[in-house]
């Protein structure tokens, strides 16, 4: 059995943090080393306890703003190896795009509703222990849908089945995965793919984090929300 | 007697007929009235200066003619009570001018009746010397009385206390300057402009004891007449330079006051959303967590689950009663289904015990959605300041139901606070009343502080 995975939780409210603590502990995959309020306590937690991987709330002590981005940018560029997930209570684009602004590996953004489903956390503290990204269905979509009504949008290009391709990638899928969801056969979801690449002008990378990195990169780079 | 008559008859060949000068102040009055109601038709004290501009000009010309009619010994029964009555009317309206000055309301409900009972007495006092004076003369020359023709013996006795009230009307300008000169001292807010009504009103008195001595004694003419009339024409042009002065400032003030409006709506969404995001939406993820952990123990620890269960209960409690809170911040449920008096009564039963609150709301009327909101905040933002600015004992709500619609009177005990340094709550409600056209009064002194606020409302 593998070691489990050492967790920094940083979360200025009481319930949620003690919530998370005893969800994420419950199950033997997860070791919650570190519970903390702010995001100064947060980046000298993870001096001095070196986590695999921190969970962190966006918007917290000391500014009240996106102290939890700023962190995770922080330590994603001080400590390479830490990966970082951050939950946020909005379904803003804007805030994912300022989190990926600078690249995804060993970045996730999750909506704080999806605490309810513990594999679905512990997935992305999975994937961003190995350097991969994750970005929430709900703001895939949000990225999406701003960038197809974009008339100069080059999404206007794909087909229906193509876009749902396209959002089950940028959260992670896998082809085998996305076949799953959408009920087809995996030849025809790498066919798809093929043709998404084809049609965006981008190169088909072979793993996971790269086809992520492609499809944000291009949902966040070309940024004319109406 | 007819001391007036006297004084112009004395002044007649001198000041009427043969000074042009007198035009000056006369035309100053009318055109200041003029270019007053032109300038801001719907204030009060525009439409008072232009009303008192036509009434002095109305003035000088009937009474002109009506000792010129005396003296050619065809004295007119009914010009005279004319002249009588606009004589009087002239200085109802100049003092209705200086209660009214310079917000164009009156501050003081009774000023509003004194100016109304002067009236009154204008039309008693006018019909009285009509029908009860046996003669129409000019008091001083009894030669060139004539005989009134509409007289009434029965009245006779009357005559002479309509005589009285028309030679009172010097006595009724200094009530009026006596009221200017208290409000001056009350009012600080608009003490620089009623200050200077007075210096005004009190060089014009100098100047005209000065002119008098000068012209009636052996004492040397120490002013001028022309000079006297120039101040006299001077000052309606000192009322209207105020008054524009006052426009442009209320001007200024409303695009302040709307300015402050916007921030403080935009300052409440912001808090709301504060409020919803760390508050209710934070409690209902830690009690996803809770279920998901539940979930997770009844598979494994169907015992352990209960105790889980009965956080979820808690936490959902909380939250339900956190929502309670915050939704009866933004408007209490009982302001739409029951009404301001039930809303408040609601709002003050969370009292310290130790303040005795007496909530005087007989009224059932229901008000337009706006003007009830308007009114609950103003009451709460009051009682809370009653109790954080000083431990007042007893505290009074009152909500009555006037002519022009609802007016709540927030009374304390309190030792006071200087209204100037009134806090931001205070000041939006006091937009917030303001931009519904209502008026919003504060009134602290070490023995209490009253608040009054009243919004032009019809029921509904």
């Amino acid at each position: 059995m593998t070691a489990p995975i050492t967790v920094v939780i940083a979360e200025d409210s009481f319930v949620v943090r003690e919530g998370l603590r005893r969800l994420l502990d419950d199950g033997d995959d997860i070791d919650v080393i570190a519970a903390v309020a702010t995001a100064p306590e947060l980046m000298q937690a993870v001096a001095r306890l070196k986590p695999e991987v921190v969970v962190t709330d966006i918007r917290m002590p000391p500014g009240h703003a996106t102290d939890g981005i700023t962190a995770a940018l922080d330590i994603r560029a001080t400590t390479g190896a830490v990966g970082v997930v951050v939950l946020s209570q909005r379904a803003d684009a804007s805030y994912a795009q300022e989190l990926f602004r600078s690249g995804t590996a060993g970045l996730a953004y999750l909506l704080k509703e999806r605490v309810g489903h513990r594999e679905e956390l512990v997935r992305a503290i999975r994937a961003v222990r190995t350097g991969g990204s994750v970005i929430d269905p709900a703001i895939v979509e949000v990225l999406l849908h701003a960038r197809h009504r974009t008339d100069t949008s080059p999404l206007r290009h794909l087909t229906e089945r193509e876009l749902d391709v396209l959002a089950a990638m940028a959260e992670g899928l896998t082809n085998k995965a996305i076949a799953q969801r959408l009920f087809v056969s995996e030849s025809a979801v790498s066919k798809h793919v093929g043709t998404i690449f084809h049609k965006l002008g981008l190169d088909e990378g072979a793993g996971l984090d790269r086809r992520v990195s492609a499809a944000l990169t291009y949902l966040s780079s070309n940024t004319a929300p109406e | 007697m007819h001391y007036r008559r006297t004084a112009l008859r004395q002044g007649h060949n001198r000041v009427v007929s043969s000074d042009p000068y007198v035009l000056v102040p006369l035309v100053a009055w009318l055109a200041s009235g003029l270019a007053a109601v032109a300038l801001t038709p719907r204030h009060g004290a525009a439409r008072a200066l232009c009303v008192a501009g036509a009434l002095i000009f109305a003035a000088w010309v009937l009474e002109a003619a009506a000792v010129g009619r005396i003296e050619n010994g065809s004295g007119d029964a009914w010009l005279n009570a004319v002249a009588d009555g606009v004589f009087m009317a002239k200085t109802v309206a100049v003092i209705a001018l200086l209660l009214l000055m310079p917000t164009g309301m009156f501050v003081r409900r009774w000023h509003g009746w004194l100016v109304v009972g002067a009236s009154g007495l204008t039309v008693v006092a006018t019909v009285l010397r009509m029908l009860g004076s046996a003669t129409v003369d000019v008091g001083s020359e009894p030669s060139l009385a004539v005989p009134n023709p509409h007289a009434v013996t029965a009245l006779s006795s009357l005559g002479a206390v309509g005589d009285a009230l028309v030679d009172a009307e010097p006595l009724l300008f200094l009530v009026g300057v006596a009221i200017l000169a208290h409000r001056w001292w009350r009012e600080t807010e608009h003490r620089a402009v009623l200050g200077r009504l007075l210096l005004g009103i009190g060089a014009l008195a100098v100047l005209l004891v000065l002119v008098v001595l000068g012209s009636s004694t052996a004492l040397p003419h120490l002013v001028p007449q022309p000079l006297f009339l120039a101040a006299l024409a001077a000052f309606p042009l000192l009322l209207l330079v105020d008054l524009s002065a006052q426009t442009r400032r209320l001007q200024q003030e409303l695009s302040e006051s709307r300015a402050r409006i916007v921030t403080a709506e935009d300052e409440a969404r912001r808090s709301l959303e504060r409020d919803l995001h760390d508050g209710v939406q934070q409690q209902l993820v830690g009690i996803l967590t809770l279920t998901e952990l539940a979930a997770r123990q009844s598979r494994r620890d169907p015992d352990g689950v209960s105790a889980v269960l009965a956080e979820v209960r808690d936490e959902v409690e909380a939250t339900i009663h956190g929502l309670r809170e915050l939704v009866s911040g933004i408007r209490p449920p009982a302001l739409a289904d029951r009404g301001l008096p039930a809303a408040l009564s609601d709002r003050f039963t969370r009292l310290p015990e130790s303040v005795h609150l007496e909530l005087d709301a007989s009224s059932t009327h229901r008000w337009p959605p706006q003007v009830e909101a308007a009114l609950y905040f103003v009451a709460c933002e009051a009682v809370t300041n009653a109790l954080k600015h000083a431990p007042a004992s007893h505290i009074r709500v009152a909500l009555e139901t006037t002519d022009l619609g609802p007016q709540l009177q927030v009374t304390d005990n309190g030792p006071g606070f200087a209204t100037s340094h009134a806090g931001a709550g205070l000041r939006g409600l006091h937009d917030r009343v303001e931009s519904l056209g209502g008026h919003f009064d504060i009134d602290s002194t070490p023995r209490g502080t009253v608040l009054t606020a009243s919004i032009p409302a019809e029921p509904v």
